[in-house]
This record gives structure tokens, sequence and C-alpha cells, in this order.
């Protein structure tokens, strides 16, 4: 669906893009966790959401640019596979999460971003993350192996860890340099974001919902 | 407003064409009109006692729609009873809130725009209202009010008429908008017979799987907890309750409602964090539990009316994205997404077999709730006994103080034997008019007086214990 053009008064003069950002991959990888760690962390203030957890948002600063994500959690259990469409339709970004203790998540991983090449927004910004990487252990996924899968399929790629916030708000920040940030997006069929600048100077105030 | 008569009267008159001789019985009960006539005449009546060009109140129409009957065909009748009873329900709600004109609103909303933009909004929407009346499909319904959505988003955002509106007012605007057009043609798009088929077909699929429980599906609830099941219980109430609202911004409040509600539930039953993992799983457990009515009409409706923005992104929209993937899940549901074999699937389909639930283990509701009575009359009892032997340990601690205070105070007066001298009261001999000061200066002063002992009482004081009357004036 189209998304209309909304503005809203901006901390000064920076461009405001909000992007929607999907989360995928096998249950218990940590995904909540990871996203909980951006949200909350010290990064920024924290806005909570209504009900929080599984939908959260959270605003990262680029140099004259905010980027607010708007962040979508799915399940990960494979039964619930086929209603994930529904949730990536019109995302912007994307993480697909493994735990490198585990070798089939990282398997699930690649289906996933298969699936998400074939079936997404063709501009869909891919970020491949593979957490708990304070177990390394515990490792049955090599970085090597993932790193060239990445590079393979031109997807960003950090391993990262909830638990000691390494690389955390890192893999947020690239997806936010690498998205496109013009005002219409490049290319059209709702993959690009939604400006929130302010487009008409003279309303004055008003305040953040 | 009909008077308690009339079933006696119908059968007799009802022999009579109708006043307005469109072939159709009349009665007397409409003065002679045939239903359709007699609605089209009151209306008509209402129009002219009111002076306004206020929509009809939806509950009359809700009524005679009920008694049309003679029109009907049995099968197009029983399902008009059914909405009828749904929507009947909706009106008695909302009434207060019918009787306010919604155009009274917008126009209110609009308040502070000039007059020609907000006149041109007003009667774009008065001729989308009246389209939608005319009786045109319920696609073409949505896509003219989509485009009336978008035309007037474009108008706030760019004409000059509303360049002193800020952003939360246009949100406003919008909002009183979406309100007005689906308020005053809910009754014509709502639940279109195509979407009741599907309601009934999911209906049907929900209570063949009765036998789904929260263990089969992943949910993560535990309603052996007191908290979990209450607020498992609100979450039913909040989506059952979808059904009663009128408009896609209080159906989606609904859905965000029944979705707080699973969330705490969650967390009752589990110290593990909250996640989508487990959040789907018991949305969909339940909308299984609750079965609301009309839930694929409700589903479809905010699909088709509710304002772009909504749907595009928001909180809401993620959590109404949750309940169409759970709609959908539950209807392609097999025994493979429940990995499980096909056999034991179809035994539990055909009602043969009932999986075994840990949190069903006491057959029935009323059971489990006996059990959790007992168990919590169980902990009462002995919070009350604890709490026995606690007022009884505390009574003997008060007499034991009692008696170990009164054998001190003995001991200490006995070892420091008090004797009290005979006071010298000098106070008796203090004379009170003052003749004792060195001379004063103004004697006729009475004022004063009260200080003026003190000072005196204090040279001729001692320290000794003085029992007399006077000593609370010496300190």
């Amino acid at each position: 669906m189209a998304n209309r053009t909304a503005s809203r008064p901006a901390n000064g003069q920076n461009k405001i893009c909000q992007f929607k950002l999907v989360l995928l991959g096998e249950s218990a990888v940590g995904k909540s966790s990871l996203v909980l760690r951006f949200v909350k962390g010290q990064f920024h203030e924290f806005q909570e959401s209504t009900i929080g957890a599984a939908f959260l948002t959270q605003t990262v600063c680029l140099d004259d640019t905010t980027v607010k994500f708007e962040i979508w959690d799915t399940a990960g259990q494979e039964r619930y596979h086929s209603l994930a469409p529904m949730y990536y339709r019109g995302a912007q970004a994307a993480i697909v999460v493994y735990d490198i203790t585990n070798q089939d998540t990282f398997s699930r991983a690649k289906t996933w971003v298969k699936e998400l090449q074939r079936q997404a927004s063709p501009n869909i910004v891919i970020a491949l993350a593979g957490n708990k990487c304070d177990l390394s252990n515990k490792r049955m996924v090599e970085c090597e192996e993932a790193q060239a899968y990445a590079e393979e399929n031109s997807l960003l790629f950090m391993e990262t860890s909830a638990k000691t916030a390494m690389n955390v708000n890192d893999i947020f920040l690239a997806i936010a340099k690498k998205l496109p940030k013009n005002d219409g997006g490049s290319g059209g069929n709702g993959s690009s974001g939604v400006s929130l600048e302010r487009t008409d100077p003279s309303s004055g105030g008003g305040c953040c919902k | 407003m009909f008077s308690k008569k009339k079933p006696s009267k119908i059968h007799i008159e009802t022999v009579k064409m109708c006043k307005n001789k469109c072939g159709f019985y009349g009665n007397v009960q409409w003065q002679g009109y045939c239903s359709s006539c007699w609605r089209e005449y009151n209306r008509e009546n209402l129009k002219k006692t009111n002076h306004k060009t206020l929509p009809i109140p939806k509950q009359i129409v809700g009524i005679d729609e009920s008694s049309d009957v003679p029109k009907s065909s049995p099968k197009t009748e029983r399902k008009r009873r059914l909405k009828d009873v749904l929507k009947r329900k909706i009106d008695g709600k909302d009434s207060q809130e019918d009787r306010v004109n919604p155009y009274a609103q917008l126009t209110e909303s609009l308040g502070k725009s000039k007059k020609d933009g907000a006149l041109e909004i007003l009667k774009k929407t008065r001729n989308v209202v009246d389209k939608i009346k005319s009786g045109i499909t319920v696609e073409n319904s949505s896509d003219i009010v989509q485009e009336l959505y978008n035309s007037v988003a474009e108008k706030l955002e760019t004409e000059n008429a509303f360049i002193k509106l800020n952003m939360s007012e246009r949100r406003t605007i919008l909002d009183k908008l979406e309100k007005c057009v689906c308020q005053l043609t809910y009754s014509e798009v709502f639940s279109p017979p195509d979407d009741e088929q599907e309601d009934l077909t999911l209906q049907n699929r929900i209570r063949s799987l009765h036998w789904l429980n929260a263990q089969l599906l992943d949910a993560g609830i535990d309603e052996t907890k007191p908290a979990a099941s209450e607020a498992l219980d609100s979450a039913i109430h909040a989506i059952v309750d979808l059904n009663s609202k009128q408009t896609p911004s209080d159906k989606l409040e609904c859905i965000m409602l029944c979705s707080q509600h699973i969330m705490t539930a969650l967390k009752a039953s589990s110290d593990q964090p909250v996640s989508a993992d487990n959040f789907l799983p018991a949305l969909i457990f339940v909308v299984l539990r609750a079965n609301p009515p009309l839930l694929k009409s409700n589903e479809s409706y905010i699909m088709r009316f509710a304002s772009p923005e909504r749907l595009g992104s928001g909180e809401q929209a993620y959590y109404f994205t949750n309940l169409s993937g759970a709609l959908q899940f539950i209807a392609q549901l097999d025994a493979d997404s429940l990995s499980m074999p096909y056999e034991e699937f179809e035994r539990y389909m055909r009602g043969e077999a009932i999986p075994g639930d840990p949190g069903k283990v006491y057959g029935c509701e009323q059971l489990r709730l006996m059990k959790l009575n007992f168990t919590v009359l169980e902990e009462l009892l002995v919070g009350q006994k604890s709490l026995a032997n606690e007022v009884e340990m505390l009574q003997t601690d008060m007499i034991n103080f009692e008696q170990d205070f009164r054998r001190k105070l003995t001991e200490v007066i006995e070892k420091t034997p008090i004797s009290l001298k005979k006071p010298i009261a000098p106070d008796a001999e203090t004379p009170t008019d003052g003749s004792m000061l060195p001379s004063p200066l103004i004697p006729q002063s009475t004022g004063t007086l009260a200080s003026i002992p003190v000072t005196t009482c204090f040279t001729g004081s001692t320290f000794e214990i003085d029992n007399s009357d006077e000593t609370p004036s010496l300190l």
C-alpha cells in the first residue's frame, strides 16, 4: 500500500526518514533480545511503544538525517513460515538472524535470505546477523563461512551478541547508512522510506504524539 | 412507540394492499403502507420534523429491516436476522453517539480552516456517502472512500485554505473524516453477503478446531496461573468486542487492547521475555477460544475502509497484520503445520480423540476452577493459622512485657526510695499583686502580671520536687 507522506515537526533542519525493518530467523536465536538491546541500550532515548516486545521503534542519527526504525518481529517457528510475507511486505530492511552455536539456524537463515530476494521489495536492504557470538567456545558456524555467503549475496554481515551488546548498534547503523534517504526512495513499488520531512514551514510547534 | 395490541390487528387487516399501490400488502400498523413504503414515508416525515438533513437514526432502519418478512426468502431472512441481532447490539450501544451528527464533528474539526476549503471537503464527503448509500458494490465503495481519504489528505497538505493547521489538527480532520464516512455508511458496507459466507466458513472451521490447545500451538500460555488465565479472558473479551465498534480506528483499538492482554498473559505465564515467537501463537489461540462473530467481515472492513496510513505503518498496523496472519493460519492449518501425524490430526478433527493438555488435566473448566479455589482456600487456611499463631505469640509477649516491666519498676522503686519533702510552697506566699516587684514603671498594668510572678518565683524556688498545683506555671 502506498504510504502517504506525512510531515512532523523536526528537531532542527534534519531530514527524518522512517523505515520498516522486519526481523526474521528461527525461534530462540535471539531476535527479540537483539532488538531489545538495540532499543533499550544506551543509545538515544528509549521510545516505549504501547505494548512493546514484538513491535518497537528506535531512532538513529546519521550526519544530516534522522532514521526512524519501525521494527516488526516475526514468529520464528517453521509452522508460521507461510505467514512471513504479510510481515515483510513493504519493508525497506530486514535482519536475518541465526545462532552461531547452531548450524540448523544458519541454513534456515539462508532460506530466509533466498525468499526475501525473491519475494520482498527489490530494494530491500538485508543484513545477516550471527547472534550469540559471546558463546564462541560452542561455535558451530564459522565466521568466514557466513562472511563468504554474505558477500556472495551482497548482504551486510556482522556477528553480534545481544548479551554483551557487541555489534548490535553497529548493525543497525550500517543498515541506516545503506538505506536510500532521498525523498522518493529509489524506484517505486512501496520500497521507499516514508519521508517525514516537514513540508510546510509555516506550521509551527505542535507536539509529537 | 407502537401500541401493544398490534399483533391481533395484523391478522385481520393484512388483506389490504399498500396505500402506495406498489403491489405489496399494506398493514394497519404502518398506516396502510407496506414496510418499504412505510419506511420511505417515515424518512420523509423525519426530515420534515427535523428541518435538518440529519441522517436517519440507524435504529429505525434496523427494526424495519427485521420486520420486513414478506419480501425476503427464508434463507436471506435467516441471515439477515443473524446480522440484525449482532448489529442491533451495536446500535443500542452507540446510540448516544449516533445522535450526534457525524458531519457536525467533521465540521467542528475543520473549524480553523478557511470556509470554502472546509465546505468543499464536506461536500465531497457527502457525495461519497450518498453514492455509497445509493447501493454500489463494496469494492467500489472502498475505492471511492480511499480516493476521498487521499484527496482530502492532499488538500490539507497543499491548499492555501488549510495553511494555518498544524500537524495534529490535520490528523484530527482525517480521523474525523474516516469516522464520519464509516459511521454513516456502516450498515451499507459492513459484511456484504460474500463476507458473511466467509464468516460462516471461518466460524465452522474454528468450531472444528476446538480441540487445539495452547501447548500444541507453542503459545506459551499457562492457564493454571490465575493472572494468565484472567488476562486471557480479558483478551477474549476485547476481540469479541471488535464487532461492536463501527469505525476502523475503534476496531483497531480493540485489536490493540486484545494484544495488550495477551502480552500480560504471556508475561504472567513465564519468566522468559515475550517476543513474537509466542505472541502470534497466543493470538491464534485467543481467536480459536473466542470464535468472535463476523471476524472475517471485520478484517475485510478494516482493510477496505481504514485510512491508508493506519495500515501502512505503525503499531496498529503491526498488530492488525498479526490478526490477519492468525486468520490465515487457522484457515490453512493442517497436520503438517502442527507437526503431528496425519492420522492423529484427522482423528482429532473427527472428534474421536482429544489431545492431552496439561492446562486441562481437570476435564472441564469448572473442575479446574474448583481445584484452583481449593488451593487458594488451603493457602488461606495456612495463612490464617500462622496469623493466629502470631497473635498468640504477640499476646504472650505483651503479658511477659507487662510483668517484666512491673518487676523492674518495683526493683527500681525498692532501690531508690524517694522521700518527699514537704513543699515549701513559695507560690502560696508570693503576692500576685506585684507588690514585691521593684517599683514598676506603670503600676496599674495587669497585662504583664502573668510574667511577673515567674521571675519572682525563680528567685525564691528550690530544686526539690514540688507537689504544689502551681508547678506548671514554673516551667
